[in-house]
């Protein structure tokens, strides 16, 4: 049980990295980005490559991860300057499709590292000096850690003047184009920024899990961190969180239903997938600010 | 500086498809002077407003402003020259308070660059209370000190007007275009918005509105330049030029009664 929880907490820390990076784009920014797995799986697979064949130590490999996603977000921006924000969330659908299907048919090494095997036997951090126990309780105050370095860089964000023309670019660009903004350049950061948060969850998920391989990083997976974000509530950062608890608790309950309920695995783990969906309905329609809505920022006259 | 030194549109044409909404325009705007750009619907006044303000690029002719080009120009880089508009319809962003739409206008916030941020922490603290502080004394200008943490979505559609207004005098311009300031407002702050105009243009901010209400256009502007059919119709004082025949007849042709009816609401 304790096993359990350890690793349900870590899940939780790493996805929670991956709702914080979409807040920033869409919470904040309203990027409609429907490929916001793709960092997660490119930071991953970064990491896992520049550690197994270029011998990087881990710490600098998961900057370098962390780098190449935020250039991916960055690239993404790209048709931002052509398409329409709705055009622009199917074209980051695809995005992430292709980075996937690109993965899934490009061998690393040899024949059976890479492509559709994946990558297997990734190192983990301080693995072999470790009791497998003490590795998973070690990665756990890891991810807490680092996870709590997001959320105060994320709110600084927020906060801070450049936050507010985030905020400003969200629901039309025009305002702040005639209050000469930089609008392309505002957003490209915030698709950076996200970038590399997810980038990062990515290579410590690739570590942690020692093995990733592409049919991890379905679309199916952007519509989770998705319905965690509304669920908790858009543009605000603890609600990220708090969207992510309520989601992995519910996703990983299955595994405890079916000792009570007599019912196949596999229907279980589909009707899941049906309960989240409407869960979000629901608080699309009801609860559209999420659990935890954004906070209103007062100013007092001095 | 000389007169034809400040805002200069030279032989502008613009075409969409088929279309010609901007047919050799040419006008002068002269510093100190509320300037007013009217038209019937469909004549090309906001077209004229997004070609001076980067939002459209002309097929042909020159904007110039203070002696250089405007045209080719990104609207960011129009409004960091000091030339700022408002939109005919609030684009506002609802989900921010009053407040925080005030201090978007400040130009050259070191805050907005990520790394200052932590490297000029300092720095932007102290612009971030110089700003709060003109945004508060602009906020009792336009009557909406008492709103400042109201969202802009809860605003009624005159006070969206004044903030607009407001915000654009927190980028401290040089001139300022508004997209019909007074249009679906009521009476009451219909007034304090002339007021308004009226005070800014005393202490030296300049205007080119472009508006429909012809009592308005009257009481505010100095000067009117007349748009029909993309073209430069008539231009001079107002209540000389608003008499002119071929006035009355393109309002007439175009609008029949619109005027008069604009005039009473």
């Amino acid at each position: 049980m304790i096993e359990f929880l350890i690793y349900l907490l870590t899940i939780i820390g790493i996805w929670g990295l991956l709702s914080l990076s979409l807040n920033v784009q869409f919470g904040l920014a309203g990027l409609i980005n429907l490929g916001h797995i793709v960092f997660f799986m490119v930071g991953g697979y970064a990491s896992a490559i520049l550690v197994m064949f270029h011998g990087w130590p881990m710490p600098l490999a998961w900057i370098a991860a962390m780098a190449i996603s935020a250039l991916v977000g960055v690239i993404m921006t790209i048709p931002t300057a052509t398409l329409r924000q709705d055009y622009w969330a199917i074209s980051s659908l695809a995005f992430a499709e292709i980075i996937r299907f690109v993965l899934k048919n490009t061998p690393i090494q040899g024949d059976y590292i890479g492509a559709s095997f994946g990558i297997p036997d990734i190192p983990q951090p301080l693995g072999d000096m470790l009791s497998t126990h003490g590795f998973y309780l070690f990665f756990l105050v890891l991810t807490l850690v680092l996870l709590a370095l997001t959320y105060a860089v994320v709110e600084w964000i927020t906060r801070s003047p450049y936050g507010r023309v985030l905020k400003a670019i969200r629901e039309d660009d025009h305002v702040a184009l005639a209050l000469g903004k930089n609008v392309r350049s505002v957003r490209m950061r915030a698709m950076a920024i996200g970038g590399a948060i997810g980038g990062l969850a990515g290579a410590m998920f690739a570590h942690y899990n020692a093995f990733i391989q592409p049919n991890y990083f379905l679309p199916l997976e952007t519509f989770l961190i998705w319905a965690m974000l509304l669920l908790g509530g858009k543009g605000n950062h603890l609600g990220a969180i708090v969207g992510t608890v309520v989601i992995e608790l519910l996703y990983n309950s299955t595994r405890f239903l079916k000792d009570f309920i007599d019912i196949d695995q596999g229907v279980l783990s589909s009707a899941r997938m049906v309960v989240i969906g409407i869960l979000i309905i629901l608080v699309v329609l009801y609860m559209p600010n999420g659990l935890v809505p954004e906070k209103r920022r007062r100013y007092a006259r001095e | 500086m000389p007169e034809s030194e400040f805002l200069n549109v030279t032989s502008v044409r613009k075409t969409f498809g088929g279309i010609t909404a901007l047919d050799d325009v040419s006008l002068t705007v002269e510093p100190g002077r509320v300037h007013g750009l009217i038209g019937p619907n469909g004549s090309g006044k906001t077209t004229l407003f997004n070609v001076i303000t980067g939002f459209l690029r002309p097929d042909r002719g020159q904007v110039r402003f203070r002696g250089q080009t405007l045209t080719g120009l990104r609207p960011e880089k129009v409004a960091q020259r000091g030339v700022v508009r408002t939109f005919q319809s609030s684009l506002n962003p609802q989900q921010m308070t009053v407040m925080e739409n005030m201090l978007l206008g400040p130009q050259g916030q070191v805050g907005e660059g990520l790394v200052n941020t932590v490297l000029r922490y300092r720095r932007m603290r102290e612009q971030e209370r110089a700003n709060e502080k003109r945004a508060w004394e602009i906020l009792s200008l336009v009557k909406l000190d008492h709103q400042a943490d109201t969202y802009v979505g809860e605003l009624s559609g005159g006070q969206k007007k004044l903030l607009s207004l407001g915000q654009m005098l927190m980028a401290d311009p040089q001139l300022i275009l508004l997209d019909e300031p007074v249009a679906g407002v009521n009476p009451k702050l219909i007034e304090d918005i002339l007021t308004v105009i009226d005070r800014l243009r005393s202490d030296g901010y300049n205007f080119l509105l472009v508006e429909h209400n012809m009592r308005v256009v009257r009481r505010i502007c100095d000067h009117v330049h007349v748009l029909d059919a993309g073209t430069v119709l008539a231009d001079g004082p107002p209540h000389e030029t608003l008499q002119r025949q071929e006035v009355l007849e393109a309002y007439l042709a175009t609008q029949a009664g619109a005027t008069d009816e604009e005039e009473s609401s």
